[in-house]
C-alpha cells in the first residue's frame, strides 16, 4: 500500500466482507453500509457486459495511444469512451438503479459524469474521502467503484479503511479535512499517499479483496479509501460512479450535459496540498 | 397489497396483446394523486422544481390559455409528478404488458381538459403514439394514462379503438392528436384500414390506470362535466429501445424533441440517458 509492503490477513490489511447475500434485503443492506461504511457485492453487474466495456476502453486506449511504453495510466473521465455505449451499459445498468433505489428507499439518480481511470504499472490512488470532491448536494450521495475487468490483488484493487466513517478517532479528521471543498478551498483532496499512516494515527483497519468483472464496491462519502499499488504488467481499468436519491439536491459540478467538474482546483491556479493544510487543522 | 398481487395476469397480458389496452385495478395511492393535483396547480402557476431545461412550448402558459392544456416533460420539473411516475405498480404493470425486464420514462404529458365551452377546442384527435415516435427502435412502447380523479362518460374519457394495435402501420386515417373532428377521422380510419371501428371508452375509478400499446388508436371527446379533467400520460420505453437512426422520406434521420434534451452517444441521441429518461419503478 503506497510505498509500504503489507500482508493480506496480517494486522494492517484484512479481507473485505462479502455482502452479496444481502442484495435483496434493503434493511440489511442499509444496516451493513451504515456499520461497515462499504458493501462488497459480487456479480452485481452482468460479467459479459463488464468485459465488453473493458475491451472497448482498452481498444480506445490503443487507438488513442494512451498506453504509454513506461506503463503510466491516465484519467479518462473527460474522454468520449467514458460515455460510450458499452461503458454506459455497465455504469448505468438497471441492476445499479435497483440496488441504489433499494438502499435509498426511493428512486435513485446517477451523475452524468463518470470517473474512469487507467491505473498503470506501480501506480496507486492515495487515501482520501470522496466528500471533499462532491459535497454540495445530497448528503446521501454514495460511490460505486466498478472495475471493468478482473482485478486480482497485484493489479491494485481498491481498499477501504474499516470504521473510518464512524469511529471516534476520525471525528477531528472529518471536522477538518472532511469539511474541505476542493474547489472552494483550493486544497487538493488526497489525504496521504501513505495509507497506513491513517490507521496508525486515527484507527480502523484497511481491507481489500480481489475483484472479478461484475463485482462492485459501494461506499459512503465519509469512508476513507485508497488503492493497492498496481504491481502487475497491465493497466487496471475502473470507474467510479455516484448515485443519490433522485429528489435530493445535486452537486452542480457533476450534472448537466457538460459537467463543469473541478472548475477551480483544475483551473491552473495555485492550491495547497492536504499535507500543507494539515498543520492548520492540528491533524 | 404487494406489487405482485396487482400485476396483470397471463389472461390480462393476452388481452392487452390482442386488444391494445388494459385497465388496472386501483394501484395509485390517494395521497400520491392529491400531491399530483397540488403539484400540477403549482406548475400551472409557474413554479418549476429543479430539473433539466426542456422547451418553452412545454412550460405552463401565463395566464393559461382556454381549452386543452398539454405540458410535455412536466415530471422533470414537478416533484409530485416525478413521484407519481415512480409508483412501482405502474412500471411493474408496464413491464408485464410490454414483455420487458425494465422500463424507462420516454416522456410524459400533463393534461388538463376544462369543461367544454362554445368555440373552445379540447378534444384529443384519434392518433397512435407510435406515429409520433418513429425515431424509436421499439414497437413495444407503452403508455399509462393516470387520471387524478374518477373518470365518467361526462369527462370526455380516453377512448381506444379496440384491436387497432394489430392493424399494422400506424399512419392509417391521418393520426393527429390535435384534430377535433373525431367523427370524420373515424370514417377515415375505418376506410383506410378496412376495419370496423369499435370504440371503447375507458371509465376509471380514482387510482386506476389505463395502459395502451403505442400502435393503439386513441383519442377523447369534449368534457361535459362541471370540473376539469386532470391526468398525466406516462409514456414508457422498454429496456431495448434505442434511437433507430431510421431515415424519413426526405433522407433525413427521423427525430423526436427528446433528441434535443438528452445526451448523444455514438452519433445518435441516447434514449437511455437517465437524466431525461429515468428508470421507472426501480
Amino acid at each position: 500500500m503506497g510505498t509500504r509492503e503489507v500482508d493480506l490477513g496480517g494486522p494492517d490489511l484484512g479481507e473485505l466482507t462479502d455482502s452479496t447475500p444481502l442484495l435483496e434485503n434493503a434493511v440489511a443492506l442499509r444496516a451493513r453500509l451504515a456499520e461497515d461504511g462499504y458493501l462488497l457485492l459480487r456479480g452485481a453487474i452482468d460479467r459479459h457486459h463488464v468485459l465488453a466495456a473493458g475491451a472497448a476502453v482498452l481498444s480506445a486506449a490503443e487507438q488513442q495511444g494512451w498506453l504509454s511504453s513506461d506503463g503510466r495510466g491516465r484519467f479518462l473521465g473527460d474522454e468520449d469512451i467514458a460515455r460510450s455505449r458499452p461503458v454506459l451499459d455497465v455504469l448505468e445498468a438497471p441492476a445499479l438503479f435497483d440496488l441504489f433505489g433499494r438502499l435509498f428507499g426511493e428512486p435513485a439518480l446517477t451523475f452524468p459524469y463518470k470517473w474512469m481511470r487507467l491505473v498503470g504499472r506501480t501506480e496507486f490512488t492515495g487515501a482520501h474521502i470522496d466528500r471533499v470532491y462532491m459535497s454540495r448536494g445530497s448528503s446521501r450521495l454514495t460511490t460505486a467503484w466498478i472495475p471493468l475487468g478482473d482485478v486480482p490483488l497485484e493489479r491494485g484493487p481498491l481498499a477501504v479503511c474499516l470504521g473510518s466513517h464512524r469511529l471516534d478517532g476520525f471525528d477531528h479528521l472529518h471536522d477538518t479535512y472532511g469539511e474541505v471543498d476542493v474547489d472552494r478551498d483550493m486544497i487538493d483532496g488526497i489525504f496521504t499517499s501513505d495509507p497506513l499512516e491513517v490507521t496508525e494515527a486515527f484507527g480502523g483497519r484497511w481491507c481489500t479483496s480481489s475483484f472479478a468483472a461484475g463485482d462492485i464496491l459501494v461506499f459512503s462519502m465519509r469512508t476513507m479509501h485508497a488503492s493497492l499499488s498496481n504491481t502487475s504488467d497491465g493497466c487496471r481499468i475502473s470507474c467510479d460512479v455516484r448515485f443519490q436519491p433522485a429528489t435530493e439536491p445535486t452537486d452542480e459540478r457533476w450534472v448537466g450535459q457538460r459537467p463543469v467538474g473541478h472548475y477551480n482546483l483544475h483551473s491552473g491556479r495555485p492550491y495547497l496540498t492536504v499535507a500543507e493544510a494539515r498543520p492548520g487543522w492540528e491533524l | 397489497v404487494t406489487v405482485a398481487e396487482i400485476l396483470p395476469t397471463d389472461d390480462d397480458v393476452a388481452h392487452y396483446r390482442e386488444h391494445g389496452w388494459y385497465v388496472s385495478g386501483t394501484i395509485i395511492p390517494d395521497d400520491v394523486l392529491d400531491a399530483a393535483i397540488e403539484g400540477s396547480e403549482r406548475f400551472y402557476a409557474g413554479h418549476l422544481d429543479d430539473g433539466p431545461e426542456t422547451f418553452d412550448w412545454c412550460m405552463p402558459q401565463q395566464p393559461p390559455r382556454p381549452g386543452l392544456r398539454k405540458n410535455d416533460y412536466a415530471s422533470l420539473r414537478c416533484r409530485p409528478l416525478a413521484a407519481l411516475i415512480q409508483v412501482p405498480a405502474i412500471a411493474a404493470t408496464a413491464r408485464r404488458l410490454a414483455c420487458t425486464d425494465a422500463v424507462r420514462l420516454w416522456h410524459d404529458q400533463l393534461l388538463y381538459k376544462p369543461p367544454t365551452e362554445p368555440d373552445v377546442l379540447n378534444n384529443v384527435g384519434w392518433h397512435t403514439d407510435r406515429s409520433y415516435w418513429r425515431s424509436c427502435s421499439s414497437e413495444e412502447m407503452i403508455t399509462a394514462w393516470v387520471p387524478f380523479h374518477d373518470i365518467t362518460m361526462d369527462h370526455g374519457p380516453l377512448m381506444m379503438i379496440d384491436g387497432s394495435n394489430g392493424w399494422g402501420r400506424e399512419d392509417k386515417g391521418k393520426p393527429d392528436f390535435f384534430r377535433q373532428d373525431l367523427d370524420v377521422q373515424e370514417r377515415e380510419i375505418g376506410r383506410d384500414s378496412g376495419r370496423t371501428i369499435t370504440k371503447v371508452p375507458v371509465l376509471l375509478r380514482r387510482g386506476q390506470v389505463s395502459f395502451h400499446h403505442c400502435r393503439t388508436f386513441h383519442g377523447s371527446g369534449p368534457n361535459h362535466s362541471a370540473e376539469p379533467r386532470r391526468s398525466l400520460a406516462i409514456h414508457m420505453q422498454p429496456a431495448d429501445n434505442r434511437a433507430s437512426g431510421t431515415l424519413g422520406p426526405d433522407g433525413q434521420r427521423i427525430t423526436h424533441p427528446s433528441d434535443e434534451l438528452c445526451r448523444w452517444v455514438d452519433g445518435l441521441p441516447d434514449y437511455t440517458d437517465p437524466v431525461i429518461f429515468p428508470p421507472l419503478g426501480r
